[in-house]
């Protein structure tokens, strides 16, 4: 198995595809640790808790319409999850190319962040909003 | 405006079990109906208008989707997608 390097993610954000704006992803996956211990133990005793869920996207900022702020201002007004996929490559699902996959909400969106002779970019951070938490269909 | 199917046992509105309508429900209204298994949306036709790919379909290519108002809306502010009338029933047998 080779080492995967990250060239061509897909980003699908309320299914536009904004892989061709995006040029970072971080895919959280997570268990809260909930402490056990009982009087009388000699260790911590450890389980998991609530499992939650988190992408971050970093974007290069476009005001074209149907581009990186048509797609994410609506957004971040918005009380409904949308899905968000991600997968290592732009081609289709599947058991080599495994996509993530949740319905989340966006908590935070950079209008504009850089300074003088920056390419603007923006990040987005989608935070889990429904049960069924991140999966990973390869179909 | 979504167009729903009432899927539960229970009248919906002035629709009977199995009939579909026509209602502006809110994003939490309509959530709360959903999650409940009392209607499914049902799904309508768009087309791309905007720059980039949307589920997967071309600019200027149309698909079909049971959006819920919320994301409907966000594609719509965000000049992605328009309305699209009903495909007629010959040019899906083309396509």
């Amino acid at each position: 198995m080779a080492i995967f390097t990250m060239t061509d993610c897909l980003v699908i954000v309320n299914g536009v595809t904004l892989s061709d704006h995006g040029n970072q992803v971080t895919v959280e996956d997570s268990r809260d640790e909930v402490d056990i211990t009982a009087f009388g133990a000699t260790s911590k005793a450890i389980t998991k808790g609530l499992g939650d869920a988190k992408i971050s996207v970093k974007f290069f900022q476009d005001f074209a319409a149907g581009k990186t702020h048509a797609t994410l201002q609506p957004l971040i007004g918005s009380t409904t999850g949308v899905v968000i996929e991600v997968r290592p490559t732009s081609a289709a699902r599947s058991a080599t190319n495994p996509a993530a996959l949740m319905t989340g909400l966006l908590m935070n969106y950079n209008f504009l962040d850089g300074g003088i002779g920056d390419a603007s970019e923006t990040s987005a951070d989608f935070v889990n909003s429904s049960q069924s938490g991140m999966t990973y269909p390869t179909a | 405006m979504n167009r729903y199917k009432v899927v539960g046992p229970r009248a919906v509105l002035d629709a009977e079990p199995g009939q579909e309508f026509d209602y502006e429900f809110s994003e939490v209204e309509e959530a709360d109906m959903l999650a409940a298994g009392r209607l499914e949306i049902v799904p309508c036709r768009y087309q791309v208008v905007g720059g980039s790919e949307v589920f997967e379909t071309k600019p200027g290519d149309y698909f079909e989707a049971a959006l819920l108002v919320g994301q409907e809306a966000a594609l719509l502010a965000g000049g992605h997608i328009e309305r699209a009338k009903p495909a007629k029933k010959s040019k899906e047998k083309e396509d």
